[in-house]
């Protein structure tokens, strides 16, 4: 094969590899030798794992050949945010100030997951400094670049994650999700990219960022892989994650959801609710609200974690960083407080939303990635920063624990786009079910960014590729 | 981000007006003169996120 070939799928990988015309070492290899060739302009990756990427696929292949039984991801290989526990290295979060932290001693219970069901960790992915942005603009690391247009921002906090993916390099990668820091990446990049109900998914291991919101999830470039990797990362996975054939009641949220500049998103969710059979627009109460206590928390919380590092040496964290965390650090109490009885309101009227649908569809960002040289985006008609405002959209769903599958516009040939689909806590199935049936309609899916083996062109800005 | 609106009311004028006290009083007093404007922009922010909150206070009593 050329090391460019894209990625069969996960379970493409499984079915070849069980059936023994593929190896683990071979596709370990190749995903390599994917990330030597193209992550040199994308810079997704921070830490390339070979070794032990090579040494678990040839231990794989060694059972494979002794005739025992394999996980449901043999042999895939797949990238996590640097925010994850590897055993035997520092877990930095995207922070220079960590690169000497001491070695984690085990694996992130996510990771141990994944491995369990025979999946190989192969790197380690770009984010945010402490997953606090939307921009995978960091410091130390560089800015992340969008698969579909290299002059443009791949979104964030875990944007490493996904442009891995949507690049072709690896067909799955694990990110974290706060306030939309799944989701965002997810849309601007074209992929699918799960934020579980809150608490679900395991965090152990994981460098906390806010804890109240703090999830992890997968991300995929087709929808089977990701609910595959959601199933496994859940320690179950057994059963069609859509089949229950119940038809959905589902809703479009207007109000504070529809307040965006972008036509192709009031253009696709039209033609979403009229394909559903004219599903109703949903309101909510305070939904702007629910996002500014949303902010207040994450400031709050992500500053008084970090309280103790930025007295001591605040020049040491990156300067897109260091200024929100002081700000959050000393925010007063009081209003903390006021935020997380908004949250428990905000909940409330969520939830009797879902006495009348199963499944509420949201735009996921308002825009499609904005450029790196003018990382701005329009509501509105108001000019905004992106690092800050690329997750209105995302951050009133997660503040309440819901889960939210980001799933993308079947838009070829153009900037990626992509919606969200929510449920009740504990209902993420329903998200799925969803996306099965928009797929099946022709509305969403992944268009492939340009092959890597063309150059990729540099986009206009405000014109679609 | 701007610190808000020209014309702003009291208890954003108060919040405002305590950016360099807090940060004394957390223990950032030494923070070099080169981070305030972009701290004080961070501040700003979390102002007018909590002006909402107090506005919505006033208007529902809880």
């Amino acid at each position: 094969m050329t090391i460019c070939a894209p990625p069969m799928s996960a379970r493409q990988i499984v079915q070849a590899i069980t059936a023994r015309t593929s190896t683990a070492e071979k596709q370990v290899e190749a995903a390599l030798a994917r990330i030597a060739a193209l992550d040199g302009k994308l810079n997704s990756c921070t830490r390339v794992l070979g070794e032990r990427a090579l040494a678990k696929a040839r231990a794989l292949d060694q059972r494979i050949a002794a005739g025992e039984q394999v996980g449901p991801l043999a042999g895939v290989p797949f990238g996590a945010k640097d925010l994850f526990d590897i055993a035997g290295l520092p877990t930095t979060g995207g922070a220079a100030s960590r690169l000497q932290a001491s070695p984690a001693s085990n694996d992130a219970e996510a990771i141990a997951r994944m491995e369990q069901a025979d999946a190989i960790l192969v790197a380690t992915c770009n984010m945010d400094e402490f997953a606090y942005g939307f921009a995978t603009i960091n410091a130390h690391h560089g800015t992340t670049r969008n698969p579909h247009a290299f002059d443009r921002l791949a979104g964030g906090s875990s944007g490493g994650s996904a442009a891995v993916v949507a690049a072709g390099i690896l067909p799955l990668s694990l990110g974290s999700d706060t306030n939309g820091s799944i989701r965002v990446p997810a849309s601007l990049c074209g992929v699918y990219g799960l934020k579980p109900t809150h608490g679900a998914l395991p965090i152990e291991g994981v460098l906390p960022f806010v804890r109240s919101f703090d999830d992890i999830g997968p991300f995929a470039a087709n929808l089977e892989d990701c609910a595959l990797a959601w199933q496994v990362l859940g320690g179950d996975a057994s059963g069609d994650f859509a089949a229950d054939d119940k038809p959905l009641r589902v809703g479009v949220l207007g109000g504070f959801f529809a307040e965006h500049d972008e036509a192709d998103l009031t253009t696709a969710l039209d033609a979403i609710a009229q394909a559903l059979g004219n599903c109703p627009a949903v309101v909510l109460d305070d939904v702007k609200i629910a996002r500014s206590a949303a902010y207040l928390i994450t400031a709050y919380e992500g500053g008084q974690l970090h309280l103790e590092a930025l007295r001591d040496d605040p020049l040491a964290f990156d300067p897109a960083t260091r200024a929100r965390l002081i700000a959050g650090a000393i925010m007063p109490p009081e209003y903390y407080a006021a935020s997380l009885a908004i949250k428990r309101d905000f909940y409330a009227t969520t939830m009797q939303a879902f006495d009348k649908f199963d499944v509420l569809i949201a735009p996921a960002t308002p825009a499609v990635a904005p450029l790196i040289d003018d990382p701005t985006i329009s509501i509105n008609g108001a000019s905004m920063a992106a690092r800050a405002h690329l997750g209105i959209f995302t951050q009133p769903l997660s503040f309440i624990g819901l889960p939210s599958l980001a799933v993308p516009l079947l838009r070829p040939g153009r900037l990626p786009l992509g919606v969200q689909l929510a449920a009740a806590p504990g209902n993420d199935k329903l998200c799925f079910q969803l996306a099965r049936q928009l797929e099946d309609l022709g509305l969403t899916g992944v268009s492939p960014a340009p092959s890597p083996s063309s150059p990729m062109q540099p986009s206009n800005a405000g014109v679609n590729m | 981000m701007q610190s808000g609106p020209s014309s702003v009311s009291p208890a954003t004028a108060a919040l405002e007006a305590q950016l360099e006290q807090r940060l004394a009083e957390y223990g950032f007093a030494e923070l070099p003169e080169s981070e305030l404007p972009a701290v004080r922009g961070a501040w700003g922010a979390i102002v007018e996120h909590a002006t909402l909150l107090t506005e919505r206070k006033t208007r529902t009593g809880s």
